[in-house]
């Protein structure tokens, strides 16, 4: 018997490479999360942490920090990173444009400007009431883009001219009002830098039902990407309705991308960089592109967010800041690594 | 296969930005067929064809699928009964011709049943039939040109479709390899009874593989019938404005046109 006959087939192999690397991934996701649990300014002991989940108690430090502060920290990185990876997988696959980036649709131009607006005019500067000013921003910038867009009957590149043009005009805005304002520039430059410092459980619950949805219509969507990727003639051949599937889309999109921008601020590049990460693990399937995006986009930012923390960056790096840092190298080295496929 | 699927063009009007493209076209697809619809650059064959998959919607007229407007049936229904493949289609990189031909499955899938026995059954019969089976692992951009193809017409197939559109299918391939192709299809139209409407360039393949032509000249049918009676002088004189003979091709019979 040769070794051609006892070779399995190349589709086999993928898959079980597959489904090797997501055992892989789902293991050093896992270790991050405890190590993020376990470092950070006040080392915490793997016992405390143990205690702190079955036998809570509030009178102990350790307790209240792991679960008070590092654990909806934790949880916020998980979300950030998983919304922004999905999104910027769908809308690199809608608008069949590698470079796409969820930020593109107009949502954190729009946010943005919602919170400078919040701070320039109502004075506010607690960053826990901009979650629905960025929310409300993000929403309405979307919506507009979508009509300037064609209203889903545009073409894809429409529409990203569209959320182009906008998120110029608003950031333009945005910038001109901090120009004349010192205080809001003070307020304003934390929440940009996006960060995931002084999130609480509750932002969380009140965020979850935006990223579960999200979620779901993600979810729906690879399905329907997955022959729109066959561009739109063959698409519409194969059955599905390009307007719908298209809607469906951005509405995930809008949905993780508003919850993510309004809880941790715009972070740009983990959307941008980590489809293409996926892609090398998953191939062609959407279905498969968006599980490894998802995964890895929580765990860049789980690492981002846990290295910020080391003494090296001063303890308070921000989480968005050390995502590109980590990122754009990692990305470099694959693409370097396996030729410039897929990208 | 499916439930006999009828199309049919009932005065079809297409113009693009005020320029006229079709003019009150009517034509019906024989069923079980291969019909190909020939006529000069920018005669309107692309968009009458497109129209028929309903990619194309009509100012004025209709088409019908089964005796009802194809525009007021449900997308996937419409989609269990006739598959197109539009002039040279793109693919993602990477993507397998197996994945390909399993997207060829979509509308007899959903979101939430994506994978049935009967998928793999089709998948499997469709790489089968195109001689595809061996490649089904390999990336279509390592693919040639003719092989691709194929590719793509196994994805159409997979579809389970009783009409199947063609637009051009021979684009970009060599002569071996435009003849191959147009067998290829010849014998699945044999075997499956399946309706096959396709746009040709060349009349001579058109007049050698087609049991009726549509020739249109100027957004309006010419003429209709089988290859002996569209491929004439006088036809190809008016239709492509060329002076030629027209001889019996000495291998199948079909008449060959020689320009002159």
């Amino acid at each position: 018997m040769t070794i051609l006959e006892t070779a399995p087939p190349l589709s086999d192999r993928r898959a079980s490479a597959r489904q090797i690397w997501l055992m892989a991934i789902l293991l050093s996701l896992l270790l991050l999360s405890a190590l993020s649990l376990r470092f950070g300014l006040r080392p915490i002991s793997w016992h405390s942490i143990w205690d702190s989940f079955v036998a809570y108690d509030a009178t102990k430090a350790d307790h209240l920090v792991i679960q008070g502060m590092r654990l909806p920290r934790l949880l916020a990185a998980w979300l950030a990173g998983a919304a922004l990876a999905t999104s910027g997988a769908l809308i690199q696959s809608l608008t069949r444009n590698p470079l796409a980036d969820p930020g593109l649709l107009g949502i954190n131009g729009g946010a943005s400007l919602g919170v400078i607006l919040c701070i320039f005019l109502l004075g506010i500067s607690d960053p826990a009431s901009f979650v629905w000013v960025a929310m409300g921003g993000g929403l309405i910038s979307t919506v507009l883009v979508f009509f300037l867009g064609g209203a889903g009957r545009g073409t894809p590149l429409r529409l990203i001219l569209a959320g182009a043009a906008l998120s110029a005009l608003f950031l333009a805005l945005g910038r001109s009002l901090l120009l004349i304002s010192q205080r809001s520039l003070d307020v304003y430059r934390f929440w940009v830098l996006g960060g995931l410092d002084g999130i609480e459980m509750p932002t969380l619950a009140a965020l979850l039902p935006f990223f579960a949805l999200g979620a779901a219509l993600a979810a729906v969507s690879s399905f329907n990407l997955n022959a729109m990727m066959l561009g739109a003639d063959t698409a519409r051949s194969l059955g599905l309705r390009i307007g719908l599937a298209r809607g469906l889309a951005l509405c995930a999109i809008v949905c993780l991308c508003g919850a993510t921008v309004s809880m941790a601020g715009p972070i740009a590049f983990v959307g941008l960089i980590v489809p293409h990460m996926a892609r090398r693990f998953s191939g062609a399937d959407m279905r498969w592109c968006l599980l490894f995006s998802t995964l890895l986009g929580a765990g860049l930012m789980i690492l981002a967010d846990l290295t910020g923390r080391l003494p090296v960056f001063g303890g308070n790096m921000q989480a968005g800041v050390m995502a590109a840092l980590i990122g754009g190298p990692a990305l470099v080295w694959l693409i370097r690594r396996n030729g410039s496929t897929a990208l | 296969m499916n439930a006999p699927a009828h199309l049919h063009a009932n005065a079809l009007s297409v113009a693009f930005a005020k320029t006229p493209i079709l003019k009150d076209l009517s034509a019906d697809i024989p069923d079980g067929k291969i019909t190909v619809i020939v006529g000069p650059n920018a005669c309107g064959k692309s968009t009458f064809l497109r129209s028929l998959a309903r990619l194309q919607k009509p100012d004025s007229g209709e088409v019908l699928l089964d005796g009802k407007s194809i525009h007021k049936q449900a997308n996937r229904s419409v989609a269990q009964r006739l598959a197109i493949l539009p002039q040279s289609p793109s693919a993602p990189e990477g993507l397998t011709v197996r994945d390909l031909v399993t997207r060829g499955r979509t509308p007899h899938q959903s979101a939430l049943r994506q994978w049935s026995h009967q998928d793999a059954e089709a998948v499997g019969r469709a790489l089968d039939l195109t001689g595809m089976a061996h490649n089904a692992n390999r990336p279509l951009e390592a693919l040639s040109g003719g092989q691709r193809q194929r590719a793509w017409i196994a994805m159409a197939l997979a579809q389970d479709t009783q009409i199947l559109l063609l637009d051009e299918p021979t684009t970009y391939l060599d002569l071996p390899h435009q003849i191959e192709l147009l067998s290829l299809i010849q014998s699945l139209n044999k075997q499956s009874n399946q309706t096959v409407a396709m746009v040709l360039h060349d009349i001579n393949l058109a007049a050698r593989f087609a049991d009726h032509i549509i020739a249109l000249r100027a957004g309006a049918i010419f003429t209709t019938g089988n290859p002996a009676e569209v491929v004439t002088r006088n036809n190809m004189e008016q239709v492509f404005d060329l002076k030629c003979q027209i001889i019996s091709d000495p291998v199948h019979g079909t008449p060959h046109v020689i320009p002159e």
